[in-house]
């Protein structure tokens, strides 16, 4: 039997929604075949996403459903294929952490038949090559990732509902403009649209492409629209922000991709107005991405909050994203989609050591927690080595990408985004650092005496991601190939790889051999593994409170904030004190409870009494009148 | 295939609602079923009235008198179309009726209900201002007399809400009669038809106030702002199944008797065409933020009602052809969700004895179907994707987008009214699921027989969202006749 | 007093937005019959419909259908009204004593009673040819009727009697328009010769209809004024 057949991308959508039903009733009735189905599902999804690699399809899937008749397309490119991949992989990585952490929650079968939704919606968006199909398969996006963030109860309705109107907000933004392309050009077909872009006013693409853009800025929670993330993704329930985090808010940059590079294109781009030779309405982009990444790390820099850390972490990381996005070149867009991919990879990993974590001392504060190295290897070295990516270390994946975006904005001399990039690197280091040692170093409170590493089902994801990010970091060349062809579709000149030798990456303004670099790391470490070893016997082990305390009972002073982790960065944080209270979260709560008082007062107008109903009735009509007489 | 003539399906109901009484003084339960079969009677015709207009509009004169000289039923695709809704949605709520109807009072309110079926048919078919006159009256008063039997302890709020209607209905009915008056005094005819073609030539004075009139008079039925201040209290007031026909078939009625007489008669007037975009802007912004607030789920959806209606002026208004499309998709897709959302609500309402939102905390556990129902019913007036409302949206948009600058700006307008009510429906619908109810035990769902319209309703919402193709079918040369005027209206004439 | 104000000053404003916009287009007393549809009516009325008095040619035959719905509106009417003052009365507390009527009003009832029915019949079964028709017998009838309630504090109708007076002539009535609609093919077509016009058995169906609608609207508005009488016991 002929297998390849099979390998369509319209057939693994069908997969994970009948998928997502037939896991609802069967995980109604048991909890095993909730586990394996979903698992059964997004690993063949996964699967089949996989085995897409390479191919060029673009089909038909529905017939017209509006009254212009406008069909629904589906297919998979270079592009898209390099995010489906990361999301599929992440999706079924999570769904199998998933099983012992969301054990027992609340509405858990709800959780996977969402999860699976959330699943094929987000391939939707990938796979759809029409703009209808896009948009709804964003809706649905939206609406099932919101469902999975309210599952946690009570105490994330607000952060939902605040996710779902931005979210909303930015869809209807981003409908507008798609409305405005297809009553302009009278297709929904992303290559048919392109082919008419050449030639198309200035203005016209502007505020179509600008409406376009704010629903994905909103979905990458980039300034100014970042109010949701926090609160969502560490509310949402631990077992669906890995995926939250490390899939979902890459989508917004898929769809600036797409609409900037694939639609519009580089030429068109340009046309609109450039700056140094990037597209003015990139480096719009890119500003923002700039200044939302510093801004978030500030903001992580100050959390106690496990998960709020790592939700500002993303803010920032994804701004990283936009940025390299943004300026356009091939440096950095390889850079930015280099950049996507590694974040999925440490950030997942990240949430998901925390959400074992918080499960297993049932908290979320890093001021209550401390020295769980020793108890938990696994995740501490997992963490370690994905912390080391987030930061940007060498030896680790992140390091590339993060080293391809800089040197793009070096290169085209960007004195606002790069200062302010590498302002935000050196944060992210900070704020990394502090969840490192909060967590894992230091002391071990006494009720965490007997904590150990998660089950396997936990931990597998999370060696697997972190050995990818690991091997991707010897071996660039792998993913970058990857990139190149995506960037080759989207009409951008591909990086260079080096096809036989994976270990380097560059092009014409210098090279990065990522063996080189790791070999002589590995031998500075090594040496310094030796010396530790040697001065490690002259060591002392002390008691918890002894270095501090001088000799006061530790538990009448419970509340000072001894522990480590308490006023971690003070000094940077007074520093930048006065402008963290400008939070704009205030903006956005005072607009939305000014509204509710408006509409408390619009309501007013139906005062219950019929008199003044009369008074309106013949006002209107006098109205009416008057203009009928006088005017028309 | 058999043809049954439209004018039979306003002859059988009155026949019917004549024999009603009589019947049930020797046959006490007999209202019940006599009203069933005659609104089943008008289904079937108005199915068969709808296939045959799709060929050619359906012509039936009155009394043997060729128009203008006597009265015209002209069923054209739309009309038939929204023919076949007031009786299918009539059918439905029958289904939904009996416990809703106050011991003792049955036998006149099936003899209303069927009357009221009557007059909005009549209203959608006729082809005869003076007759949308009348249909119009009987309509807006069977639906206060209908309002006036309400049941339990919300009688003494029936009572007032049907005194506030009537005061503003029969303002509307005054107002209409006297524009229908100055358009006969100036053109000397009553057949719409006959109208449009005279109207050009008539003073013009004298038809843009009865334009005026007209818009007032009918907008009081349409729920235009700020004419519609019966509405709320009339919804939240009205026995359940009354609430379902005033928003499904009264309402909508009403709102196709304005955009006629505006669209037919006025030749799409650009200045009422204005005048109707802003006031259509005003309520939907105004319906929707009233919503926004609301303790009381009767009055939420009354509001939500109000800024639906905005929502159709407003894409009437633009008049174009994808513009029309959306209102008319919007128009099924409100009478048939909003149907089911009444529906639903009346059931939780049923059962829980009180119309605090508050008290639908946890209803999923408590109430399963009822409560998908409803969610149903809440996601396609909110537009979400696989939902009926999500196709009209996205069509109104871009029929918005046709009518250039100002058309981005309704679009603009529109989208954000739409967040409001993705707001207040989405805390209603949060409520329903996730928040854990103060008392768990399990409340009885309704029996079968109300159950089923409103999965019948709830079907038709799916199938409007994934299948759009087959309503285009109808509501594209519906479109069309309205767009073209009366040109094929005259026909018989 | 503010609302008052504002009351008086829409109606104000109302009536000059009306008067000065429409003071040169509403000719008054200007002869229009000759536009329009009603030069049809006019010149054609008597021999289309054999009734010799127009409006009641124009009401019940030309736009009979109108009549028909109007009926159905009187017949709503009442059945809300009833509604309304049901649910209106029903607290106890504001029972109004009835005094009796004087000895002259009770004579005067039993003598005028009979003659105010036919005046009422009269009135209805004419209407094709004088002035009046339907409505108006029904009205003088259900006039009959108040007199009755004033004169006599114990007297009340059947119900059930009239209930089934006024299905039955309702229903004669849509019967007629469907009969029409068999016959020949146009529902309220006037299936019976037109005899000549100025005799008692002219006008085809105009007759039937009228005495349909007459003995209707005296039910139904007897119907109102004794729901309005036993809320007020």
């Amino acid at each position: 039997m002929d297998y390849t057949a099979f390998i369509r991308p319209e057939y693994v959508l069908m997969l994970l929604f009948a998928g997502a039903l037939i896991t609802y009733f069967a995980g109604k009735y048991s909890s095993m075949a909730r586990y394996s189905l979903s698992l059964l599902f997004s690993g063949l999804a996964l699967l089949m996403v996989a085995l897409l690699y390479g191919k060029n399809t673009l089909s038909v899937w529905t017939p017209s459903i509006t009254p212009n008749g406008i069909s629904m397309y589906v297919g998979t490119n270079p592009l898209t294929w390099f995010f489906a991949i990361i999301l599929a992989s992440l999706s079924f990585l999570t769904i199998m952490y998933s099983i012992p952490i969301m054990k027992g929650k609340r509405m858990e079968n709800w959780f996977y038949t969402l999860t699976l939704l959330l699943m094929g919606s987000m391939l939707g968006v990938v796979f759809s090559s029409d703009l209808l199909s896009f948009f709804i398969f964003w809706e649905m996006m939206t609406l099932s990732s919101y469902l999975l963030v309210t599952l946690a109860g009570k105490r994330s309705d607000k952060a939902a509902l605040n996710y779902m109107i931005l979210s909303t907000m930015g869809a209807y933004s981003m409908l507008t403009g798609i409305t405005m392309l297809y009553v302009h050009f009278g297709t929904t077909e992303f290559s048919l649209l392109s082919a008419q872009i050449p030639g198309t006013p200035v203005n016209f693409l502007w505020l179509s492409l600008g409406l376009v853009a704010v629903g994905f800025l909103v979905k990458s929670a980039a300034l100014p629209f970042y109010v949701w993330a926090a609160p969502a993704y560490s509310e949402a329930p631990d077992g669906f922000t890995p995926l939250f985090s490390g899939a979902l808010s890459k989508l917004g940059a898929y769809g600036l991709f797409l609409f900037m590079y694939v639609i519009v294109g580089m030429s068109a781009l340009i046309g609109m107005g450039s700056f140094r030779g990037v597209s003015s309405f990139g480096y719009a982009i890119a500003l923002l991405g700039s200044i939302t990444a510093f801004i978030a790390t500030l903001y992580a820099i100050r959390e106690d909050d496990i998960k709020r850390l790592l939700a500002y972490s993303s803010v920032s990381q994804v701004g990283y994203i936009l940025m390299g996005l943004g300026i356009g070149t091939s440096l950095s867009v390889a850079g930015s989609l280099y950049h996507a991919l590694n974040h999925a990879l440490f950030k997942t990993v990240l949430f998901m050591g925390a959400g074992a974590i918080i499960q297993l001392t049932g908290t979320r504060k890093m001021s209550e927690m401390g020295g769980l190295a020793t108890r938990m290897p696994i995740t501490f070295l997992t963490m370690l080595i994905s912390i080391f990516s987030l930061a940007a270390i060498p030896m680790t994946s992140g390091f590339g990408s993060k080293w391809l975006i800089y040197e793009a904005a070096i290169n085209k001399g960007f004195v606002f985004i790069a200062p302010l990039a590498f302002v935000a690197s050196v944060g992210s280091f900070l704020y990394s650092f502090r969840l490192l040692q909060a967590v894992f170093l230091g002391q071990l409170p006494d009720g965490l005496k007997d904590a150990k590493d998660p089950s396997l089902l936990v931990t597998i994801p999370m060696i697997a991601l972190t050995s990818i990010t690991v091997l991707f970091a010897i071996v660039p060349g792998v993913p970058l190939g990857a990139i190149a062809s995506a960037e080759s579709y989207m009409g951008i000149q591909p990086i260079q790889v080096d096809s036989l030798f994976y270990f380097r990456i560059g092009n014409s303004f210098g090279a990065y051999n990522a063996l080189v670099v790791m070999t002589i790391l590995l031998f500075a470490m090594l040496v310094a593994m030796i010396m530790f070893a040697f001065a490690g016997s002259k060591s002392k082990k002390v008691d918890q409170h002894d270095t501090y305390l001088s000799g006061e009972i530790y538990e009448h002073h419970s509340d000072l904030g001894l522990h480590y982790a308490a006023n971690f960065y003070r000094p940077i944080e007074r520093m930048f004190e006065p402008y963290l209270r400008l939070r704009l979260e205030r903006t956005y709560d005072a607009f939305g409870r000014g509204y509710e008082l408006l509409s408390e007062g619009i309501r007013r107008v139906y005062s219950g009494d019929v008199q003044t109903y009369v008074y309106y009735v013949i006002g209107f009509l006098g109205m009416l009148i008057i203009l009928a007489g006088w005017w028309w | 295939m058999v043809n049954i003539d439209p004018t039979l399906m306003i002859g059988i109901p009155l026949f019917m609602g004549f024999l009603i009484p009589s019947v049930a003084i020797v046959w006490k339960n007999s209202p019940r079923y006599l009203a069933g079969f005659t609104i089943l009677f008008n289904l079937i015709a108005s199915t068969l009235l709808l296939i045959r207009s799709l060929n050619a509009p359906v012509i039936s004169v009155l009394g043997g008198w060729q128009p203008p000289y006597g009265i015209v039923f002209v069923a054209g695709p739309l009309g038939s179309m929204l023919a076949l809704l007031i009786s299918s949605m009539t059918m439905l709520t029958w289904f939904y009726l009996p416990p809703h109807i106050k011991e003792g009072n049955e036998t006149k309110f099936y003899m209303l209900f069927i009357l009221l079926m009557a007059g909005a048919t009549g209203m959608v078919l006729t082809g005869d201002l003076f007759n949308l006159f009348v249909f119009t009256e009987i309509t807006s008063i069977a639906s206060f007399s209908l309002l006036a039997y309400s049941r339990g302890k919300d009688e003494k709020e029936a009572v007032e809400a049907t005194i506030k209607y009537m005061i503003i209905g029969s303002l509307s009915s005054a107002f209409f009669l006297i524009g229908i008056a100055l358009l006969y005094g100036a053109t000397g005819t009553l057949n719409m038809a006959d109208l449009a073609s005279k109207i050009p030539s008539a003073n013009h004075n004298l038809v843009m106030m009865a334009l005026a009139m007209i818009i007032t008079g009918l907008g009081i039925e349409a729920e235009m702002f700020p004419l519609n201040g019966w509405t709320p209290d009339a919804y939240t007031g009205a026995t359940h199944p009354v609430s379902v026909m005033f928003a499904s078939v009264v309402v909508k009625a009403g709102f196709f008797a304005l955009i006629r007489v505006v669209f037919l008669i006025f030749g799409a007037a650009t200045e009422a065409l204005q005048i109707l975009m802003i006031f259509g802007l005003l309520t939907l912004f105004v319906g929707e933020s009233s919503a926004l607030r609301q303790t009381d789920l009767k009055r939420m959806l009354a509001y939500s009602s109000i800024g639906q209606m905005g929502l159709l002026l407003v894409a009437f208004s633009l008049n174009n052809q994808t513009a029309l499309v959306g209102g008319l998709y919007a128009m099924l897709n409100h009478a048939i969700a909003k149907g089911l959302l009444f529906m639903a609500a009346g059931s939780f309402i049923f059962a829980l004895g009180t119309r605090d939102i508050s008290a639908l905390n946890g209803m999923g556990k408590r109430m399963p179907v009822t409560s998908a129902l409803f969610t149903i019913g809440a996601f396609s007036i909110m537009g979400l994707p696989f939902f009926g409302g999500f196709i009209s949206k996205i069509v109104i948009i871009a029929g918005s987008m046709q009518a250039g600058t100002e058309g981005m700006l309704v679009a603009i307008l529109i989208l954000s009214a739409s967040l409001i009510e993705l707001v207040y429906f989405l805390r209603v619908v949060h409520r329903i699921w996730m928040r854990e109810p103060e008392d768990d035990s399990r409340l009885k769902e309704a029996p079968f027989t109300q159950m089923f319209p409103m999965i019948v309703l709830a079907a038709f919402v799916f199938l409007m969202g994934i299948y759009p193709q087959a309503f285009f079918k109808v509501l594209i040369p519906a479109a069309q006749e309205l767009l073209r005027g009366l040109g094929t209206m005259i026909g018989g004439a | 007093m503010i609302k008052k104000s504002i009351a008086l000053i829409l109606i104000a404003i109302l009536f000059v937005a009306i008067f000065f916009t429409l003071a040169n287009d509403l000719p008054f007393g200007d002869n229009r019959t000759t536009t329009g549809v009603s030069d049809k009516y006019i010149y054609h009325g008597v021999n289309d419909t054999g009734a010799s008095n127009l409006v009641t040619a124009i009401v019940v035959n030309y736009r009979g259908f109108d009549t028909l719905g109007e009926v159905t509106v009187l017949f709503v009417a009442a059945t809300g009204v009833g509604a309304v003052l049901y649910n209106m009365g029903r607290p106890a507390g504001k029972k109004r004593k009835k005094t009796e009527a004087s000895l002259i009003v009770r004579t005067g009832s039993r003598i005028l009673f009979p003659m105010m029915l036919l005046f009422g019949a009269y009135i209805f079964v004419h209407g094709h040819l004088t002035p009046g028709g339907g409505f108006q017998g029904g009205a003088v009838i259900a006039t009959a009727f108040l007199f009755k309630y004033v004169s006599d504090t114990r007297y009340h109708i059947d119900h059930n009697k009239f209930t089934a007076t006024e299905s039955v002539v309702g229903m004669t009535f849509a019967l007629v328009g469907i009969m029409g609609l068999l016959l020949t093919g146009y529902f309220l077509f006037n299936f019976l010769p037109n005899g000549s016009p100025g005799e008692l058995l002219s006008a085809g169906i105009i007759p039937i209809i009228y005495v349909a609608i007459g003995i209707k609207v005296g039910a139904e508005l007897t119907g109102i004024l004794d729901n309005m009488m036993e809320v007020e016991q």
